[in-house]
């Protein structure tokens, strides 16, 4: 997707239309879990994880 | 009515009960366990052999229909790792066990000779009865002809043709609420040391519903209110609501973590075929038996168990966990869940842990007797085991055993037991828990994955994992579902008003921590008297060195780190 220059992980979730609060999903970006203030770089693989804690 | 300690010798086949001693009266559940072994058992003694003694324990707050809490802890020492082994699971044994007033059941002795036993407990007691006319049979046949015998109301725990013949995967099975035998205790052998003891089965004819009393029902009643409103408002609740444990796949595949053809990849192509969503799907689609929300334990409103049923909408196997999918799916080339469920039948009526089977094949793929991806020649394996052939004891003894005899070093064990569906290399923090948790490997003694650090920095996870292992070590001795730990989490307090409403003591603010502490304090002396050193708590050193795609990390978490998580 296209987002603005100097997105971060905060302001991908923002731009989203979440179903669950954005403190319970997991954000990983190319395979490594990332604070909403990390910034976005073009080419990102931008995961989006629920909240289950394993099995 | 006080809880008591009732003691089954398979020697005399004598049932006898006495008061639970002063020392034992705060522990329960996975506590227990070590304190008991500790106590009673010669810690240097032969796992099969008659000093070992098979364990049930429910855990502290089970017998109240408490959702998601009524678990039963088995234990022993591990025929496996040769330590310290408890292993807990759903269904309805706990439950029935505190009902007829059992704080421990301890099964021991020699068995006077070659004859299968059945072990029954009652309101009038326990007796020994003989089990001729479901020796040598599979799990669901066994469970069938004993619920015939002995009534639907009874909980049932039961060995397979893999616990008769003491393999070292062999677990035990527990009825779930519906009367399906696939709550399995799977972890270490503990259906080989129930084996030992020429003891098919448990049966627990409890029919009444006879919960302990409350020391202060008003407090515990309140307690319950504030947890089951945290738990059912809880996003994540939803997610095993609606996917169960399956929904982990995608994620663990995002971190590069999943495992894929015996531990060398940890990211699957075919990932979206079994992916929560397409098994949530596909068990709508088919409708029938299928069922995407099950509960395990009566009263469970987390409901995160699931039946996946075939084409026709006809059962092929309960439940189908994110464990198996990992191990005996994508650690094995499968893609495919017809083929995965009808593997996870197999193993459940067998009667073995599906990590250790799966780790074995896998081990076994890379030694030539299975190509990656053939999920015929996987079930043909299955059947050596069944029969036990010598290629089918090699492999009913675990990944370990396989990797010794076919000169395999790609092994994923630690103690013996085989990794769970996480990559230690791309999860550093389950690694550390794998490594240190005297249960040997085990994501279950303390995951990581949702932890809020980077997994791949390898001086990031101590904590992670110590803090875990403690809350993990905790949720265990409360009998409670580690799926519920985030109703407990977000309900400050509940766990200690819990205790105080049913027993009127007094554990403190940190209860959690406080009894997992315990618990883990109880495990490393006894695994220390075993003879266990630091050399133990260490990952096989091919995962030091062989990097995993696509994050090509290693485990480097060093061995200073990994030997102060319990400083």
């Amino acid at each position: 997707m296209e987002l603005e220059e100097g997105a971060t992980v905060a302001s991908l979730l923002n731009s989203l239309a979440l179903e669950v609060a954005p403190e319970h999903l997991m954000v990983v970006v190319n395979r490594r879990r990332l604070e909403p203030e990390h910034g976005l770089e073009d080419g990102d693989e931008v995961d989006l994880f629920p909240p289950i804690s394993g099995g | 009515m006080d809880l008591a300690v009732w003691r089954a010798n398979v020697n005399n086949q004598t049932v006898t009960t006495e008061p639970v001693p002063e020392s034992w009266q705060r522990l329960a559940g996975r506590a227990l366990i070590p304190r008991i072994l500790l106590d009673e058992i010669p810690p240097m003694c032969d796992p099969l052999g008659p000093f070992n003694k098979l364990l049930f324990a429910p855990g502290l707050l089970v017998g109240h229909m408490l959702s998601s809490c009524d678990r039963i802890s088995v234990g022993a020492k591990s025929p496996l790792t040769g330590g310290v082994k408890e292993a807990n699971a759903g269904g309805t044994t706990g439950l029935k066990l505190v009902h007829l007033g059992i704080k421990a059941l301890i099964i021991e002795g020699a068995p006077a000779g070659n004859g299968w036993l059945l072990l029954h407990l009652s309101q009038e007691g326990g007796r020994f009865e003989l089990a001729d006319d479901v020796t040598g049979l599979g799990i669901e046949e066994s469970a069938a002809r004993l619920r015939e015998r002995y009534g639907d109301k009874v909980g049932i725990a039961l060995i397979g043709p893999a616990g008769e013949m003491m393999m070292a995967s062999a677990g035990i099975q527990n009825l779930d609420k519906d009367g399906s035998p696939a709550r399995i205790a799977a972890r270490g052998g503990l259906g080989a040391v129930m084996g030992s003891k020429r003891l098919k089965a448990i049966i627990i004819d409890m029919p009444d519903y006879k919960a302990p009393p409350l020391a202060d029902e008003a407090l515990y009643k309140d307690a319950k209110k504030r947890y089951m409103k945290s738990l059912t408002s809880h996003p994540q609740t939803k997610v095993y609501s609606d996917y169960g444990t399956s929904a982990v796949a995608t994620m663990c595949n995002g971190f590069g973590a999943i495992p894929v053809n015996n531990f060398s990849v940890g990211q699957f192509d075919s990932i979206d075929k079994i992916s929560g969503d397409n098994l949530r799907d596909t068990i709508l689609e088919r409708g029938g038996d299928g069922d995407t929300s099950h509960a395990c334990m009566p009263g469970c409103v987390i409901r995160s168990s699931n039946c996946f049923a075939d084409p026709e909408g006809k059962k092929i196997t309960t439940p189908l966990e994110y464990e198996t999918i990992g191990l005996v799916g994508s650690n094995l080339g499968i893609d495919s869940f017809d083929t995965i469920a009808k593997l996870n039948q197999e193993m459940n009526d067998l009667g073995v842990d599906t990590i250790e089977m799966g780790a074995a094949l896998g081990v076994a793929a890379d030694a030539g007797l299975m190509e990656f991806g053939d999920g015929e020649r996987a079930m043909e394996l299955l059947q050596e085991v069944r029969q036990g052939t010598p290629l089918g004891r090699i492999l009913g003894q675990g990944a370990t055993t396989v990797g010794k005899v076919y000169s395999i070093r790609r092994v994923p064990a630690v103690k013996g037991q085989a990794i769970s569906a996480y990559d230690p290399r791309a999860i550093k923090g389950t690694g550390v828990t794998y490594a240190t948790s005297p249960q040997g490997a085990d994501h279950t003694a303390g995951l990581t994955i949702r932890a809020k650090v980077d997994h791949l920095d390898p001086m990031a996870q101590v904590e992670v994992s110590r803090t875990a292992q403690f809350n993990m070590a905790g949720y265990d001795t409360l009998g409670a579902c580690v799926f519920s730990g985030f109703g407990y989490a977000t309900a400050p307090g509940a766990i200690r008003d819990l205790i105080r409403g049913q027993y009127g003591w007094d554990i403190g603010e940190d209860a959690l921590q406080a009894l997992g502490r315990e618990t883990l304090a109880l495990e490393r002396a006894f695994n220390k008297a075993a003879g266990f050193t630091a050399a133990d708590d260490r990952l096989p050193e091919w995962m030091t060195t062989e990097p995993l795609p696509p994050t090509n990390a290693v485990f480097d978490v060093p061995a200073e780190e990994l030997d102060r998580v319990f400083d």
